[in-house]
């Protein structure tokens, strides 16, 4: 009998598993004519804030529902069913990102012909989920007025991987002396020609440009 | 996570052959950061069907992919 251990190559694609599944997924969204929009920003940007506010607003004339990541609670889950729009948690324990496969497993009772749009929120982390799809027609990064203007040039990957820039808590941005300049130069700096938007949950400012962009792209892609 | 499925995969595969080590490609553009994925490992396999089993990253510069190259199995 041998005993030394045997090394068998595998050379299986991490990344190319899960971009499998997210075209699937991408394909059985667009069968069911529902919008997805996914979030990714650091923790304590303010995503479940803008999702809540989002949900809200759209659910007077759509019928919009949530996925939300996190690492271990389902506080933001709670917070969102606030809104009374379908919202179930992802409770991803020591993963850092969501992936594919976990999206399509919460969506496993979902009858996603009734749903207008999807919105998925990542988990708080601006490294692990750039390398994953979701699915997501419209990727969106978000970033605070209270977080520094050159988070951008630190995680270049998540922030050039996104469709759409968001600017959250506007209303602080004089208190905390946020240098516009400086964070839409670095913006450009990493993803060129990126939209951006302004918005803050608090005062709702930005939320009719953000609406309507949403159900733009909702039409654009035929939705 | 996905990197442990497929070793558990390739474990069935090969009649539940317990799994001593993990060799990964990291591609130095991939995103992923070696030491995250490190950690995250580390948590992760200890709910795994081996919870023992090493991993072993090699970075592969200008790469953006991320791949199980190879597994080290019990004989």
């Amino acid at each position: 009998m041998n005993a030394a251990p045997r090394i068998v190559e595998v050379r299986q694609n991490v990344f190319k598993r899960n971009d499998e599944v997210a075209r699937a997924l991408r394909s059985r969204f667009q069968d069911a004519r529902v919008f997805v929009v996914s979030l990714v920003s650091s923790p304590g940007t303010g995503k479940t804030a803008f999702l809540e506010k989002t949900l809200t607003l759209l659910k007077q004339q759509y019928r919009p529902a949530a996925l939300v990541g996190d690492l271990a609670t389902d506080n933001d889950a709670t917070r969102l069913a606030r809104s009374q729009a379908p919202v179930k948690q992802i409770t991803t324990g020591t993963l850092c990102h969501l992936e594919a496969a976990m999206v399509e497993r919460a969506l496993e009772d979902w009858n996603l012909s009734d749903l207008d749009f999807l919105f998925i929120e990542n988990v708080g982390n601006l490294v692990c989920p750039a390398s994953y799809d979701l699915g997501e027609d419209l990727r969106l990064v978000l970033l605070s007025v209270t977080e520094g203007e050159d988070k951008p040039l630190k995680y270049p990957a998540i922030f050039n991987g996104a469709d759409l820039g968001v600017i959250t808590k506007i209303d602080l941005a004089d208190a905390v002396e946020f240098d516009r300049t400086a964070a839409y130069r670095n913006l450009e700096t990493v993803r060129p020609g990126m939209r951006v938007m302004e918005t803050s949950s608090k005062t709702g400012a930005g939320f009719e440009e953000w609406l309507s962009l949403l159900k733009n792209q909702r039409r654009k892609h035929g939705r | 996570m996905s990197i442990i499925e497929i070793a558990e995969e390739e474990s069935e595969k090969r009649d539940n052959a317990a799994v001593e080590a993990i060799y990964l490609k990291l591609g130095e553009m991939s995103g992923v950061v070696k030491e995250a994925l490190s950690s995250a490992f580390e948590l992760a396999v200890e709910q795994s069907a081996f919870p023992n089993c090493r991993l072993v990253i090699e970075e592969i510069p200008g790469s953006r992919d991320l791949q199980v190259s190879a597994l080290e199995l019990a004989s």
